[in-house]
């Protein structure tokens, strides 16, 4: 099974949430942490993978061959300006160049070839029996998507049985990258906080995956023991997968940089709502199949 | 010479704006007499995601102006006004058109030759 990790918001503890749940499956059925925050990944900061393998992801960009006749049908087909037809020469701007090869199409003489640039890097690695995949874009480029995309191929490569869990650690957020995160996943799991922020954010998401029509239940994260989110989600008819309290020792963990498995209570605190999720995952299989 | 201005309204008594590539109107003029030949053109660069300066400064060249004046030209905008080879001066938006086309005359505009901010005008 597939599960997406998300929030809307951000630092409600995506990863403290998707990085423990990994680990308390991982010794029981086969896991796989994937970190889809390309832009910032900070699962491997926790889980500290034995890094096995990195492959660069490249996107296409067009260079212009001398057959070109300045005629512009590039420059006026490319919805990204990547391309300026001026003073009888073609200039290209690789880093707005989102590689969807159109110039190439629309060009009458062939004179567009296709080069290619790094965008980010996937890394490989395992810790303990986890499999863990990140995906890094690189420093000053804007384009997640393609190392998205990337990631998501490498992750298909592993197989995905309803016995085998994916864990999607998702991007802050609603954008595209959120929606390629999260998009083929058996549940979605957003992370929430008991803050007007937090409920705000999440009241976006919740409308993202109704829109994608994913299946998805809320962890309310730093559980202050007040009713915002739980009244939200009674008055959504929104199933509460569990909650994690407001704790300063999870802080101190956390700042540490370690995962709260080596802790006995959170430990346990995991385990529980791990089992929780799988379950609730294949009840909703069943009830879908009978349905 | 056809002189180009970026532009917040329609008339020679309206305001320089200094954004390029975001600016809402061009205002394009023959500098001997701008008032009969003033013309205002909506800029087709302003709508989209990204890459105006680029766009605005592609459109420059197809409007075959000679000179430009505006507030400041991002790195990827002056790549392509210098490529068309189209002189661009720098005015303040202070300045009324009348006014930018006066002090251009007079020699009072300063020529950009150095990028300003990437992403100015995104305001």
């Amino acid at each position: 099974m597939r599960l997406a990790v998300l929030s809307g918001k951000g630092g409600t503890g995506k990863t403290t949430v998707a990085v423990n749940l990994a680990l308390s499956w991982a010794p029981y059925r086969k896991t796989t942490y994937v970190d889809y925050d390309v832009e910032e990944p900070n699962g491997f900061i926790f889980l500290r993978p034995q890094i096995r393998d990195t492959s660069t992801v490249f996107l296409p960009y067009p260079e212009i061959n001398k057959a070109c006749t300045f005629c512009g049908k590039c420059s006026e087909a490319c919805q990204y300006h990547a391309l300026a037809v001026v003073g009888g020469k073609v200039l290209v701007f690789p880093e707005l160049c989102h590689g969807c090869g159109t110039c190439g199409i629309v060009c009458p003489v062939g004179a567009v070839d296709e080069v290619e640039r790094p965008l980010g890097k996937i890394d490989e690695g395992e810790r303990d029996g986890l499999l863990c995949l990140q995906g890094v874009l690189k420093e000053g480029e804007s384009l997640a998507g393609p190392v998205i995309r990337g990631l998501h191929r490498r992750e298909k490569e592993h197989s995905s049985s309803l016995e085998e869990i994916i864990v999607a650690d998702c991007p802050p957020g609603s954008s595209c990258s959120v929606i390629h995160s999260a998009e083929g996943s058996d549940l979605a799991i957003l992370v929430t906080e008991p803050t007007l922020f937090g409920l705000h954010d999440l009241k976006i998401a919740v409308g993202l995956m109704r829109e994608m029509g994913l299946d998805f239940g809320v962890i309310q994260n730093k559980d202050d023991q007040g009713t915002l989110i739980q009244e939200y989600c009674a008055q959504e008819g929104i199933t509460l997968l569990g909650s994690i309290p407001f704790d300063l020792e999870i802080a101190k963990i956390y700042s540490r940089g370690q995962s709260l498995m080596q802790d006995r209570k959170w430990n346990d605190l995991f385990k529980t709502l791990g089992e929780r999720i799988v379950t609730e995952v294949k009840q909703r299989k069943t009830e879908g199949e009978i349905i | 010479m056809r002189i180009a201005i970026s532009t917040g309204g329609c008339g020679l008594d309206k305001f320089v704006d200094d954004r390029f590539g975001r600016c809402p109107y061009f205002v394009f003029c023959d500098s001997e007499d701008p008032q009969s030949t003033a013309e205002y053109k909506d800029n087709p660069a302003l709508s989209g995601t990204g890459g105006a300066g680029i766009a605005a400064a592609e459109y420059m060249a197809k409007e075959k102006v000679e000179v430009l004046i505006t507030g400041s030209l991002g790195p990827n905008a002056l790549r392509v006004i210098n490529g068309a080879n189209i002189p661009a001066y720098t005015a303040s938006e202070d300045m009324t058109l009348s006014e930018a086309i006066l002090a251009w005359k007079e020699g009072r505009l300063i020529q950009i030759t150095e990028a300003g901010a990437a992403h100015a005008g995104e305001r």
